[in-house]
């Protein structure tokens, strides 16, 4: 028993004192918050650009935070290699620090990158031991570099304030889908579902210049716009927020968002009722009418009446009932919107359309596998909606202002 | 030899279930996705259950001849001295190598997964000494050991589970057998190898303290495994979908990767690391004995204990030498480990059993 | 080599000190003689340079006059007794007695109806005499009688019955034991008023010759476990036993093991309730000290209190000690394990604020971890040592100087503070102070193979770990019991502590002779009427 002991702690120590192989302390890690993906022409030929911010510790966390010193709370850094791996190398020539890449937030494709195909990038991200599935996915308007030059406004950090934006504030809209590497990943390789990632973009703030408050944040902010439609591993092009809502109804993805309708009233006028989203489901189901495809979609949703301006007497059973028919209506034509955009102006199948045929009748797919993208914007498609107004929040009728 | 050693049918259960499962949920999924697809679930689920029920009877029916006796040591009885001591002498070979493939995985995946700068050895080395303090405290302390961890392997197991029901979605499972029944079969062939893994009872049965029970105990075991890897494969798919489950390497870390709840409990690869070494290191240990006592009883050795540490040498430098990288090693388990684990989980054992029915059919002499 | 060596050793240290040899040339043995001349002289000759032993001669009043010696210790009799009660009686009031009578038994005459005392032995060998001499007896001589009377008139210092200072309690008793076997004795004997509780004395050391004595309730003990106490007990061949933990290193069944598989406790209801529970107590005089054996590691993590507070509160309060047992353990490893290894583990904001703390300091967590444990476990033991208003002064040079110091001087993070702080605290929380070594020691080997390969090292020293706690037994019990082997009845006093109307068995492994404990169907009912309470109420 001894000796065996002893023969253990010889072997062990033999083991342990040349060891620390991946021993990295803390404080020499550069944690990569953010990566930019876009692609540039250099010496005619084409290569990858790779975008990382970079938290600085000093900056933010501990009671040594320092926020009104004059450097950032992340650190911008940029490199061209010949491939993704390479350039992410090449920011080691830079960087005082390790980069480690596993508290990465979100990947953001340059668009002139995702327009040329998502491949090599999708392989990357793939094979990379410290990407996550869990990554929030995005496509800029311009450079992705351009864009992650912004600086943040409520957070620290650039990447906190896009995920947040992302998760906490948009589902409030329904004009975005929040999709992580795993949902593109599974689009881009199933047959017969294409992928869609939401759209990051600068803007101008709307705020006042000239004035103190406006001067300090003069720069640019960010917004997310709308979806990016891919068609196979290209991007296909752009969906605008409204027609968002449309496909998140469709897909049932829709968490909230508001609905404007406009109703005539018994006096004639025009009233125009907004409605907010409590819940919305949607179901796509393929049929075969008369030998030929079909799919046939339902939505059904339910609202609140959150703002009315004009006088329709919301309170009033019969007045909600006209309600539900246009509100109906209104999801009806919202959800055509966006098929028409995806179905006819693209031809991407960001529904997944194919996948429930393929789920549905599996031989039948077999046959049209190879000609779906042919067949598909042609596919004739019925949307039938069930919408309900539930509650009129805190007050029935608006009030009469005499 | 320690037969005074008893561990009970529950005891054993839990051994065999976390010796099979615990390598098994890290590679069966991507596997027989690979061949099975979206069915990868029923070919695990229910095809290497059958086939595990159908090695259970087997085993049991060959073991309770000689419930005192293990393999090495019934067979010269059942088919004469020669052929019996090659038996023998096949399943130490057998229980040797299927340890150092396990040692190679093992110490595979911790390089792939956790500390790529670190070398193999390092790894292998550890498992197998540690392993070999078990050996060398014998078969009531894996058994305590094991015993320990069991409900630790399943909370950590269900904890994962759980955490990512948000991200199931059913509608990966369909279409149902798109291809038929055959894809499904095919892809049940390395489960259902590695549902084999309970011939260790062979040498295990001496240590039962009620072997009349072994047949209930291996029924069980094989139940139990059925129900966590199809649980892992069932998971995996109808998270990741078939197609990138297919892909992956490691399928269960991609999952415990994915969790995230309320984005404070993400990255929970720990879990994994630590279901990970745990149970392979009672598995290597489970081998590793069958291995020793095998020796031990070929050689006629009364104590074991010498041969723990020469074995343990020569299954740390087979694991070394057996793969040039890490693809072998899969594509190994794919392909050629089916017709080899069948050959020593099925094949043999049937032989000895057809053979003692002819001979013992009016009962065994004492 | 090795083997000359061993032989060397064997003879310089194997002849055990035989006591009769101390004493002076083997004649100890020597029967009482008639003569009071000789034996006086004979004690003399062997107290020789004792100043504390007292020789009175006196003519006792019988048949007019008999020359009596009596010889005690000073200060382990009580005088007062020895003079009202031996001396003035024999001085004095038995001149009266017919002292013609015919003496055929005088010793057993003298014993029986002259010395007027409760406990009276009578010796005929001069060894005894000797024994019971330095145990505090009296020892009375008569001329002419070649037998030795001994009086216990056992008297001297000693302490009250204090509350214990290892195991404090809020809820239960506040008697913990002496120094004197006596009242330890008592102390159980008042908890369980049993003639099944059997208490059977040896004396161990060649030289001390301390009293040690192995308690249990007869019926409910495995009878095999006493007699394994006992064997070892007896093998035991040494010059002293000053304390209960020579016993218990040399009766232990894993003696290379960092874990206690004998229980030390100051507690009397503990000994009670592990009697009930079918253990064995050993009492050694002279200590506070009572081991329990067998012990498993659960048993370790349980304090008295968890059967006084009611079982909710109990059970939490377990549920708090596996908490604390495993952040005593694996604080510092895990730390060190997580930000040096897998630092993708944590969330990014935590990741960050621990970036951030660290920004500067000079040592690698390792390091930083080594330097605050270290200094932790240099403050504890000057705590214990110094004199408690001494104590004081080095907690506030140990919490200010070094924690606040050392963190803003950049020496250390706050981290690392917290960690050590936690870990610290939580290894005084668990009720066996003795356990809570073995995890205190523990816990720099686990830091190292954190160190050296992250969380597979850490997870490779806890395997070790648990494999060598599955191979520990205490006296046949395995150590880890009822975890694995499970025994499901058992964990019922495991993780919770059910309520006691539920406890109907002993644990298996101890108590299996009689498991029955009570009676089912104790649950606390409502009664059908409520009494004195008015109807329609």
């Amino acid at each position: 028993m001894k000796k065996e002991i002893i023969a253990v702690i010889l072997v062990l120590s033999v083991l342990l004192f040349p060891g620390c192989w991946s021993r990295r302390e803390v404080e020499d890690l550069a944690i990569v918050t953010a990566i930019g993906i876009d692609r540039m022409v250099l010496g005619g030929q084409e290569k990858p650009k790779l975008t990382v911010l970079v938290a600085r510790p000093s900056q933010l966390g501990g009671q040594q935070a320092n926020t009104s010193a004059e450097t950032n709370a992340d650190w911008l850094v940029s490199e061209v290699g010949d491939t993704l791996y390479d350039a992410e190398r090449k920011l080691y020539r830079r960087s005082p620090r390790i980069l480690r890449i596993y508290h990465n937030e979100m990947v953001i494709i340059g668009e002139d990158s995702a327009r040329n195909g998502v491949q090599d990038v999708f392989d990357f991200l793939q094979r990379h031991k410290d990407i996550r599935l869990r990554t929030w996915m995005f496509v800029s308007r311009g450079d992705a570099s351009e864009t992650m030059k912004v600086m943040p406004e409520l957070e620290n950090m650039l990447s906190q304030e896009i995920s947040e934006i992302l998760v906490k504030s948009m589902p409030g809209t329904s004009e975005t889908l929040a999709v992580d590497l795993r949902r593109f990943s599974e689009a881009l390789v199933t047959p017969g579902w294409d992928a869609v990632l939401p759209v990051i973009r600068t803007i101008e703030p709307r705020e006042p210049k000239g004035t103190k408050r406006g001067e300090k944040e003069a720069g640019q902010t960010i917004m997310l716009d709308g979806l990016a439609l891919f068609h196979n591993n290209r991007l296909a092009g752009l969906m605008p927020p409204e027609e968002v809502t449309g496909f998140l109804y469709i897909i049932g993805k829709t968490q909230s968002g508001t609905v404007v309708l406009e109703h005539k009233t018994e006096s004639g006028s025009i009233s125009r009722i907004t409605v907010l989203m409590s819940r919305a489901s949607g179901e796509i189901k393929p049929v075969f009418r008369e030998g030929s495809l079909e799919m046939e979609i339902k939505i059904d949703a339910e609202a609140d009446v959150v703002e009315v301006q004009g006088d329709a007497a919301v309170g009033s059973p019969d007045v909600i009932r006209d309600l539900n028919r246009e509100f109906s209506q209104k999801v009806k034509s919202i959800a055509e919107k966006s098929l028409d955009t995806a179905q006819k102006k693209y031809k991407t199948d960001i529904f997944g359309f194919g996948k429930t045929v393929h789920q549905k009748y599996p031989d039948y797919w077999r046959e049209i596998e190879q000609e779906w993208s042919e067949i598909y914007p042609e596919v004739p498609v019925t949307v039938k909606v069930d919408a309900k107004i539930r509650r009129t929040s805190v007050i029935a009728d608006p009030f009469q202002i005499r | 030899m320690k037969k005074d050693e008893k561990v009970s049918s529950t005891q054993m259960i839990f051994l065999l279930v976390t010796t099979i499962t615990v390598t098994g949920f890290l590679f069966v999924p991507s596997i027989t996705a690979q061949y099975a697809s979206r069915d990868g679930w029923i070919s695990v689920g229910l095809a290497a259950t059958l086939f595990g029920i159908l090695v259970a009877l087997v085993y049991t029916r060959l073991g309770l001849y000689f419930p005192e006796k293990s393999v090495v040591e019934y067979a010269p009885e059942i088919i004469g001295k020669f052929g019996g001591r090659l038996i023998g002498l096949l399943y130490i070979f057998f229980f040797i190598h299927i340890n150092a493939i396990i040692v190679r995985e093992f110490g595979d995946f911790l390089v792939t997964a956790f500390l790529p700068e670190t070398p193999l050895p390092v790894f292998n080395t550890v498992v197998v000494l540690l392993a070999a303090f078990v050996v060398s405290n014998g078969m009531e302390v894996l058994c305590r050991m094991n015993q320990f961890l069991f409900p630790l392997f399943v909370a950590a197991f269900v904890f994962i589970v759980f955490l990512l029901t948000e991200d199931v979605n059913f509608g990966n499972f369909l279409p149902l057998m798109e291809n038929g029944i055959k894809p499904v079969i095919r892809g049940s062939l390395v489960p259902g190898a590695w549902r084999g893994e309970i011939v260790l009872i062979l040498m295990f049965l001496p240590f039962m303290n009620q072997p009349r029970e072994a047949g209930k105990t291996l029924v069980g075991a094989v139940l139990l495994i059925g129900f966590f890897l199809t649980l892992t494969t069932a998971t995996s798919i109808a998270v990741f979908g078939p197609l990138l489950t297919q892909n992956m390497v490691f399928p269960i870390l991609e999952l415990a990767r994915y969790v995230s709840l309320g984005r404070f409990l993400e990255r929970l690869e720990a879990v994994v690391i630590i279901v990970w070494v745990a149970g392979v290191t009672v598995k290597v240990a489970a081998f590793y004995l069958a291995a020793v006592l095998g020796t031990a009883q070929w050689l006629n050795i009364k104590d074991y204990r010498p041969l723990v540490y020469p074995v343990g040498l020569i299954i740390l430098v087979y694991s070394m030498a057996l793969f040039e990288n890490s693809r072998e090693l899969v594509d190994f388990l794919a392909t050629v480990f089916v017709p080899y684990a069948y050959l020593f989980e099925l094949g043999i054992p049937m032989g000895l059993l057809a053979v003692a029915l002819v001979r013992y059919r009016g009962g065994r002499k004492q | 080599m090795l083997k000359k060596w061993k032989n060397i050793i064997k003879k310089v240290f194997a002849k055990p000190r035989n006591e009769s040899q101390a004493i002076g040339g083997g004649e100890s043995k020597e029967p009482v003689a008639v003569s009071l001349e000789s034996n006086i002289k004979h004690l003399k000759a062997v107290f020789d340079r004792c100043t504390d032993v007292i020789f009175r001669e006196f003519e006792a009043a019988i048949g007019g006059g008999v020359k009596t010696a009596m010889i005690y210790i000073d200060g382990l009799v009580n005088k007062e007794m020895l003079t009202d009660d031996l001396v003035k009686a024999l001085m004095y009031d038995v001149s009266g007695i017919n002292s013609s009578a015919p003496v055929s038994d005088p010793a057993g005459y003298l014993s029986r109806s002259i010395i007027a005392f409760t406990e009276v032995k009578v010796h005929d060998n001069m060894m005894d005499v000797v024994h019971s001499l330095l145990s505090g007896e009296t020892v009375l001589f008569v001329d002419g009688v070649s037998k030795a009377f001994t009086l216990s008139t056992q008297d001297w210092v000693q302490r009250a019955v204090t509350e214990p200072a290892t195991e404090n309690v809020v809820r239960g008793p506040r008697e913990g034991f002496t120094e004197n076997l006596q009242t330890n004795y008592t102390l159980i004997r008042r908890r369980i008023k049993s003639s099944r509780l059997k208490f059977e004395t040896m004396k161990i050391g060649a030289v001390t010759k301390t009293a040690v004595s192995v308690g249990y309730i007869e019926g409910i003990v495995n009878n095999k476990i006493v007699d394994e106490v006992k064997s070892r007990l007896q093998r035991i061949d040494t010059d002293g036993i000053l304390e209960s933990g020579y016993i218990e290193e040399y009766i232990e069944d894993a003696p290379m093991t960092v874990f206690p598989t004998v229980q030390a406790t100051e507690r009397p209801d503990k000994v009670a309730g592990g009697l009930l529970e079918g253990q064995v107590a050993i009492l050694v005089d002279t200590t506070p000290f009572v081991l329990l054996v067998p012990v498993t590691f659960p048993q370790l993590l349980q304090a008295s209190e968890d059967y006084y507070l009611r079982w909710p509160f109990a059970s939490f309060i377990r549920f708090i000690r596996f908490v604390t047992l495993n952040i005593a353990l694996l604080a510092p490893p895990l730390y060190i394990a997580i930000t040096t290894y897998h630092q993708e583990m944590l969330p990014t904001p935590l990741l960050i604020s621990i970036a951030a703390a660290r920004e500067g300091v000079p040592f690698p967590a390792f390091v930083e971890a080594l330097l605050m444990e270290t200094t932790f476990e240099v403050l504890r033991e000057a705590g214990v040592r110094l004199p408690k208003a001494v104590g004081q002064a080095v907690s506030i040079v140990g919490a200010l100087v070094i924690g606040d110091a050392a963190v803003s001087a950049g020496l250390v993070s706050p981290a690392m503070v917290i960690v050590v702080a936690l870990t610290a605290i939580s290894s005084f929380s668990l009720p066996s102070y003795f356990g809570a070594f073995s995890l205190r020691i523990l816990r720099f080997p686990l830091m190292a193979l954190a160190a050296a390969l992250g969380l597979f090292g850490v997870m490779a020293g806890l395997l070790a770990l648990l494999i060598h706690l599955c191979s520990l037994r205490s006296f046949g019990v395995p150590y880890i019991a009822p975890l694995a082997p499970t025994s499901w009845r058992d964990l019922k006093d495991m993780f919770f502590r059910m309520p006691w109307w539920s406890m109907f068995t002993r644990p298996r492994m101890t108590g299996h002779k009689e498991p029955a404990r009570q009676d089912y169907m104790q649950k606390p009912r409502p009664p059908r009427r409520r009494p004195g309470g008015k109807s329609g109420q």
